[in-house]
């Protein structure tokens, strides 16, 4: 007989049925052609039999035929002959149909990809998108470095004007170099007066950034010394404040007294973020620019701007210079201005510092962010891996369909294509969902990020965010098909086919790969709930650390009043803290030209008279001007002295000669850090009445105990506390010790200040308390979403582990009954079940342990006082993932010993 | 030879009278139709069983496989309720038919 099985199959490889249908129907077809060949044979030969037979089987009539039939199955079961519950009945229809487990798999790579998804768009927009300047890859900021200064890596581009004039003049690599320094502006006029945050710089700015304006002009270098302080705003400035007047241009904006003229105004796509220019700027986005030059009294001398560090240089390289060309060459410029200084300190040489402007804009939020894109990566890759797990017990039920398409004559390569094949479209139908709901996402996103993050205005779903999700979406859908793929390509159809004719249980290997993927599940988990709880820790310890003063009770406003002149500001300063005082509720008042918390800043140096330091070891100071009972209601006990009086200060403004203004400066209350660094080894409380250089000599009146200053993270900074008239300072933050509600006490302290300083923009009235939120802002934000993502994967990895157990359980139930027959106890069955997926899922948590280690270095610097190895943390996390494991068995085991022993008796 | 539309549209009754007193399998239904029809109709393989199967989707007949002793299994089709229903009703369609044609062509000849 020919091989009629093999000339249909090469005319139409599949027949898009049910294995099973497809196979009675080749069976029926080649009884047929058998029968009809056998007559035909005797009248025309064997070869024209063969011909004619198989002359009107084309492609086109056997998938007709495929068609017919699948008619046939998807028919109700009307034929009386095939009651309800008959084997024809039964039969799964299509196997092409949408099924609940294809849903499944959707919807959870949906979730998976669109949280991927979300999260890289916020990667995107803050770090990789590029800055909106011509040719941004040339932007860099440039800085110096002394090494030998303790603690000088702290203040990267800080730089001093001789530096900056120095390289102006010298440095070859930069088509230009400007310098910038942070200002602000108080706009009145228009409702609650409101402070702008702006930018100094020097003309050379706009063309290092080739900006030009839309409107008006740019500065040129005669500005600087223009009385008239000419500004260019910002195009949102522009919109928001003056409705994109075109009649701008030369407007005079401010108080009188305090103006300045619009002579430019910048396109829209020129946004300042608040982090491109340096440390200086304040952060958030600049709205002005005002014009600035290094006078005649700059440059040159080493000695006159050495602590000057109050600048920072912006510059665009020349096309072809490296970052590492420019710096080998500013290295060799600023070992010369070391070697000219007259005072330098023997040995002491002077670096430079180039880092392109992206790469620092973003430098303080690249790890955290780079490491919640791995967090939700793996969330992902254990759904994938989640899913892939279901799907090898699919393929298990489904395993006598692919034997009898193998014996049919495809090929195993065939059937992995083809699972690979449906992965890739669940794959994309749930990536394209997912990328979808990312846009939702990512609203959550942002609107749980701290402020700190830069360039939160750039993250938009882009291109290359759409690239990524079909990526993503198609990488996750082939993964999560793979296993199940290669299981079905080894597949033994012979040993498939005679087990099918009884039972389609999934074999040992089945059971072997799901618990695998188990594995893998608890390892991912393990390593991502470490992460989470080692955060968790350091924020605990930053949460709880004293800060060295109490929050509790205390309210905070802050208060610029830059638009006063000096003799104005003093005398606001000198009632505003009896006014507030005097409001009912409150017991006592304070004010600081810096909050705590807030970062070291106003740096001076400091140290005992007559000493002399080598340049590299005087020591610096944090100055703080404080006014009111600043200890008192900051809580900062006074460990010697006393707090400065008002009567400390001589009468009148502005002091009358050189000798009052000396008599102005008598007088500073020291912290004990600030003690211990310029009197190591001394009592602190014994250094009242102990002389002490700052800009002149002055007299330590009291010791205050150290208050965290800088940071939550770094050791309380030496700080020197001087009265509020010394300086007068441009913006004050009123500290109010008061057990009213926040509310009922808002109203009173605003009417106070308005009435003294009515052109003084105020900031929302905020509880003492959220100096420190503000101040680990970035670590709970990095917590909240870790723990989410970490949730989410313990959940998959325990529904993954029941799954497995409960379907181990079904296949089982005989072996159990025979078992349970015999007498084995209760405890044991548990442990039998129960153990198949705790054992992987222990293997699993042990390498997830190890990856956790090996990757705590990356984890680090993130920590505080928690190490990226901490026992606690692992071991807690791992107790977790095994925990969740065993309750995920508690049912399907209890079940297990529940089977009825009689089963054991039945035959089959 | 009968034009194509007519042999399609007579093969389900001839395929539902064939089976009327006995459930019969695909390869004997073919044989029948060629002798009983004198040669006249003949059905290739490749066409008999999309009308087989449509048939059975209709509900009108229905396929099962038996085993006999000492034979290989086969796919036989017996009549269903609905298709003998529709056997009654297609015969006396038929039979109106061939009368109205028969008198037409009576008329023509005389």
């Amino acid at each position: 007989m020919p091989d009629w099985r093999g000339a249909l199959r090469r005319r139409a490889p599949e027949l898009r049925l049910d294995p099973a249908d497809e196979a009675e129907l080749i069976e029926e077809l080649v009884q047929h052609l058998d029968a009809e060949f056998a007559e035909l044979v005797p009248r025309v030969g064997a070869a024209e039999a063969e011909r004619q037979l198989l002359a009107r089987f084309d492609a086109r009539s056997l998938h007709e035929l495929g068609r017919t039939r699948r008619s046939v199955a998807l028919a109700p079961a009307r034929h009386d002959i095939n009651p309800p519950g008959s084997r024809e009945s039964r039969r799964m229809r299509t196997p092409h149909r949408f099924a609940p487990f294809h849903f499944l798999v959707v919807v959870m790579l949906a979730i998976g990809v669109g949280a991927t998804t979300a999260v890289f768009s916020v990667v995107n927009g803050v770090l990789l998108r590029p800055l909106p300047f011509h040719d941004p890859g040339q932007l860099v900021l440039v800085g110096e470095r002394a090494p030998q200064v303790p603690g000088s890596d702290k203040f990267a581009f800080f730089d001093t004007p001789s530096a900056f004039l120095a390289w102006q003049k010298e440095a070859t690599d930069f088509q230009a170099l400007a310098a910038v320094q942070n200002t602000s502006f108080t706009l009145t006029g228009q409702g609650e007066p409101r402070v702008l945050d702006g930018v100094r710089v020097t003309s050379e700015f706009f063309s290092v950034l080739k900006a030009t304006p839309e409107l008006g002009r740019v500065f040129v270098p005669a500005d600087a010394a223009d009385g008239g302080r000419p500004m260019v705003i910002t195009d949102a400035f522009w919109r928001s404040a003056f409705g994109a007047d075109p009649g701008i241009i030369g407007r005079s904006i401010g108080t009188p007294g305090n103006e300045a003229r619009v002579i430019g105004v910048l396109p829209s796509d020129f946004r300042i973020g608040g982090s491109e220019l340096g440390p200086m700027t304040s952060g958030k986005s600049t709205e002005f620019f005002v014009p600035f030059a290094f006078g005649p009294n700059w440059g040159g001398n080493l000695t006159g701007a050495w602590t000057n560090f109050n600048y920072t240089a912006i510059g665009r390289l020349k096309p072809g210079v490296t970052v590492d060309a420019a710096l080998s060459r500013l290295d060799v410029i600023q070992a010369r201005l070391a070697a000219d200084a007259p005072d330098a300190a023997p040995g002491m040489t002077l670096r430079g510092q180039i880092m392109p402007v992206l790469a620092y804009a973003t430098s303080t939020s690249r790890q955290e962010l780079w490491l919640l894109f791995g967090a939700v990566g793996a969330v992902l890759l254990v759904i994938s891996v989640n899913l892939g797990g279901l799907w090898v017990s699919q393929v298990a039920t489904r395993r006598r369909d692919w034997a009898i398409r193998i014996a049919l004559g495809a090929t195993p390569g065939q059937l992995v294509r083809r699972i690979l094949g449906e992965g890739l479209v669940l794959g994309l139908i749930g990536g394209a969902l997912g990328t979808a709901c990312a846009a939702l996402g990512l609203k959550g996103l942002l609107a749980l990020a701290p402020q700190d993050i830069p360039r939160l205005d750039q993250v938009h779903v882009d291109l290359r965010v759409l690239a990524l999700g079909l990526l993503l979406s198609a990488a996750a859908g082939l993964l999560t098909a793979l296993v199940p793929a290669l299981r079905v390509g080894r597949g033994d159809p012979q040993e498939s086919l005679k087990a099918g004719s009884r039972a389609t249980t999934a074999g040992p290997a089945g059971v072997r790969t799901r618990q695998g993927l188990i594995g893998v599940q608890a390892a991912l988990t393990t390593v991502l709930i470490a992460v989470a709880g080692l955060l968790g820790f350091s924020l605990y310890r930053l949460m709880t650390r004293p800060a060295g003063f109490s929050s509790d009770q205390a309210v905070l406003a802050r208060v610029v009043i830059s638009s006063y002149d000096d003799t104005q500001r003093d005398q606001i300063l000198q009632q505003i803290t009896t006014a507030v005082a005097a409001i009912p509720g409150v017991s006592t008042t304070g004010l600081t030209s810096h909050p705590p918390l807030e970062g070291e800043t106003w740096i001076n140096s400091a140290g005992i008279p007559g000493k002399q330091y080598p340049r590299a070891q005087q020591p610096s100071v944090n100055v703080r001007f404080i006014g009111g009972a600043y200890f008192a209601a900051m809580q900062i006990p006074l460990l010697a002295g006393r707090d400065f009086r008002e009567n400390d200060r001589p009468p009148g403004w502005p002091p009358a000669d050189d000798s009052t203004e000396a008599r102005m400066q008598q007088g500073v209350i020291i912290s004990a850090a600030a003690a211990r660094l310029i009197w190591p080894g001394r009592d602190p409380r014994s250094l009242v009445g102990e002389r002490m250089l700052m800009n002149s000599v002055t007299t330590i009146v009291g010791v205050a105990a150290d208050a965290l200053d800088g940071s939550l993270t770094t050791t309380a900074p030496a700080v020197v506390y001087r009265p509020y008239w010394n300086a007068d300072p441009p913006y004050v933050t009123l500290v109010v010790r008061t057990a009213l509600p926040l509310g009922s006490i808002a109203g009173s302290l605003r009417a106070a200040v308005r009435k003294l300083a009515p052109n003084a923009p105020m900031s929302d009235i905020e509880p003492l308390g959220s100096l420190r939120a503000a101040a680990t802002a970035p670590q709970r934000y990095q917590f909240v979403l870790l723990m989410i993502f970490a949730g989410l994967t313990l959940l998959l990895a325990a529904i993954g582990v029941y799954a497995l157990v409960a379907h181990s359980v079904a296949q089982r139930r005989k072996e159990l009954a025979i078992r349970l027959a015999l007498g084995a106890p209760a405890g044991a069955i548990r442990w039998l079940i129960a153990s198949q997926a705790v054992t992987p899922v222990a293997w699993g948590a042990l390498a997830g342990l190890l990856t956790a280690i090996a990757a705590g270095r990356v984890l680090r610097s993130m920590l505080y006082q928690v190490g990226p190895n901490d026992p606690a943390a692992l071991g807690a996390a791992a107790a977790v993932v095994l925990l969740a494991a065993m309750l995920a068995c508690v049912l399907p085991a209890r079940r297990a010993t529940r089977v009825d022993p009689n089963l054991a008796l039945r035959a089959e | 030879m009968l034009t194509p539309e007519l042999k399609k549209g007579s093969a389900e009754f001839l395929v539902l009278s064939l089976l009327e007193d006995e459930p019969r399998h695909g390869y004997e239904l073919s044989k029948l139709i060629t002798s009983r029809s004198g040669g006249v109709l003949t059905f290739h393989v490749a066409s008999l069983y999309p009308l087989l199967y449509r048939m059975e989707a209709r509900g009108w007949i229905g396929g099962r496989w038996v085993e006999r002793p000492g034979e290989r299994r086969r796919r036989y089709y017996r009549i269903t309720a609905a298709g003998k229903r529709t056997l009654v009703a297609q015969r006396k369609s038929w039979r109106e038919f061939v009368a109205a044609v028969a008198g037409i062509a009576e008329l023509r000849r005389a």
